[in-house]
């Protein structure tokens, strides 16, 4: 099952919130459990904690709030210092920081470019397209320039159909 | 190598549109591959196996076919500086680093880096003005790859890369521009400012962080997100138009106004490189624009724009050493520049 925070890496950790006296049960993985946790608000009634108490665990929520992504350890402020992402699941760890940076770069962080399927079988066309050229080379490699200019037209009709 | 040494690539042929003003075109993708930590945290033993895997993907793609391949380490430096100048590789790439290297076509037409920034680095070159031609190659061979090779494609942002400044399409083109008129006239600040509020960037000869030399400047489309890959081509080869015209208008000031000043620049710049017997890289390739105006303004006919495209090949470091097959101190490139120079456009 997949993260529903994050929707990209799979969930190992049940959250169960409890607010208003609804409980609602989460399913996530380890980074937006962590994320989703510390941002509740505190559970200890006010007063309970020494102003010593208080600035010592907000420092320490501090420190472990920055981000990190688990993949390849970057965490925000080394991405902030070299302005280069470690991998791909930088891009979710470090995910609200990214949307902004995206937007300043690029004015939108809309991606309008062309689908990419991960089917990573070579396509029948594709399969055709590298005959074909094999077939093109072999006859202007044998001067054989009728039959070149006949492969070509075909070629060319191909990748016509491709697009 | 030794064959790519005397040959001048086609992409510097002068063959394309507008050849005078825009030298090359260029269009590159970066993609990197699913499963693996981006090159710059990458460890070398993934990096080699990176390596292997998209060099043996490209190398069975027709446009492909008898590549030369280059392992960045197993290179000298100044075999490395050569690819560079050729522009085939990048400066980035130039440091040592295991697991890094380049493809280049037979024609130098295409050039895929691998393990630069990014695991993949496909760059398409043309002469002159073609931005059609490298848009559709790159992008073929880009979805050929991509069916063999699993790209860093996640839903919201589209391809992945290293640097956020590529994310989404990965695309970048651009274009080696000639603009003497405008840096003549004195008009360079208010082009710069006009680019910079249409998203391109503008730089040296060899791209990001280099100095402008000989009046040409690459200038680049920036926005890989909000814009389809169409929409990339399109809006940029209409900046590219403009700032063409912006070029001619200049020109025609310059004639109306300044135009013996102007002539004399042209021909005294001929007459240094004809005769000269010390020349710096810096120096031939101020002569060589000045000549090159002179082309684009019809006052020189005996010249051709490819001879100039090849004195500035040829006059870089690297490659003159190339040339004359020994490695030279400044003072002797100096020499031999010049000499070969000469001898050049003695033969036109």
């Amino acid at each position: 099952m997949l993260c529903e925070n994050c929707k990209i890496r799979e969930a190992k950790i049940t959250l169960v919130e409890v607010k208003d006296g609804e409980t609602r049960t989460l399913h996530l993985c380890p980074i937006c459990a962590e994320k989703l946790s510390l941002g509740l608000p505190e559970k200890s009634a006010a007063g309970s904690e020494s102003p010593e108490e208080k600035t010592e665990r907000g420092s320490r929520i501090k420190e472990t709030r920055e981000l990190v992504c688990p993949t390849c350890g970057m965490s925000f402020s080394e991405f902030a210092k070299k302005g280069r992402f470690g991998c791909p699941d930088c891009y979710c760890a470090l995910e609200d920081k990214v949307k902004e940076i995206l937007e300043e770069i690029h004015g939108s962080s809309l991606y309008r470019g062309r689908r990419y399927s991960t089917d990573r079988k070579v396509s029948e066309l594709l399969k055709r397209e590298k005959e074909l050229e094999e077939a093109l080379e072999k006859a202007v490699r044998e001067e054989n320039f009728e039959e070149a200019a006949r492969i070509r037209d075909k070629l060319q009709k191909l990748r016509e159909e491709d697009k | 190598m030794r064959e790519m040494v005397e040959r001048t690539p086609r992409w510097l042929s002068a063959e394309g549109k507008f050849p005078e003003m825009v030298i090359s075109s260029r269009a590159r993708v970066a993609r990197n591959l699913e499963g693996f930590l981006f090159p710059g945290k990458l460890d070398k033993t993934l990096r080699k196996e990176v390596f292997k895997e998209i060099k043996k993907s490209a190398l069975s793609l027709p446009e492909f076919r008898d590549a030369l391949v280059f392992e960045i380490s197993e290179l000298s430096d100044l075999d490395r500086v050569f690819l560079a100048e050729r522009h085939l590789i990048s400066l980035d790439l130039l440091a040592d680093g295991e697991g890094k290297g380049v493809l280049i076509s037979r024609d130098e037409t295409l050039s895929l880096m691998i393990n630069e920034e990014d695991h993949i680095r496909l760059q398409a070159f043309a002469p002159g003005l073609n931005l059609e031609e490298v848009f559709e190659k790159v992008l073929r061979v880009e979805e050929k790859l991509g069916k063999m090779l699993n790209y860093a494609y996640r839903e919201p942002y589209g391809f992945l890369t290293s640097c956020p400044t590529n994310t989404g399409t990965g695309l970048r083109l651009s274009v080696l521009l000639h603009l003497a008129g405008i840096v003549y006239s004195k008009q360079l600040e208010g082009l710069l400012r006009n680019l910079a509020k249409v998203k391109v960037s503008v730089r040296g000869l060899y791209g990001e962080g280099t100095n402008v030399e000989g009046n040409i400047f690459q200038v680049s489309s920036l926005l890989s997100l909000g814009v389809s890959e169409k929409e990339s081509l399109e809006s940029f080869r209409d900046v590219v138009e403009i700032t063409l015209d912006f070029e001619r208008k200049s020109r025609e000031i310059l004639l109306e106004n300044r135009k013996e000043a102007l002539e004399d620049k042209i021909q005294r710049s001929l007459a240094i490189l004809s005769s000269a017997r010390l020349l710096s890289f810096k120096e031939t390739a101020e002569y060589v624009s000045a000549v090159r105006l002179g082309i684009g303004i019809g006052k020189i006919f005996d010249i051709k724009v490819r001879t100039l495209n090849e004195l500035l090949l040829f006059s870089q470091p690297a490659h003159l050493q190339k040339l004359f097959g020994k490695e030279m101190g400044p003072q002797e490139r100096d020499e031999k520049r010049a000499s070969y120079v000469r001898t050049k456009l003695k033969a036109e």
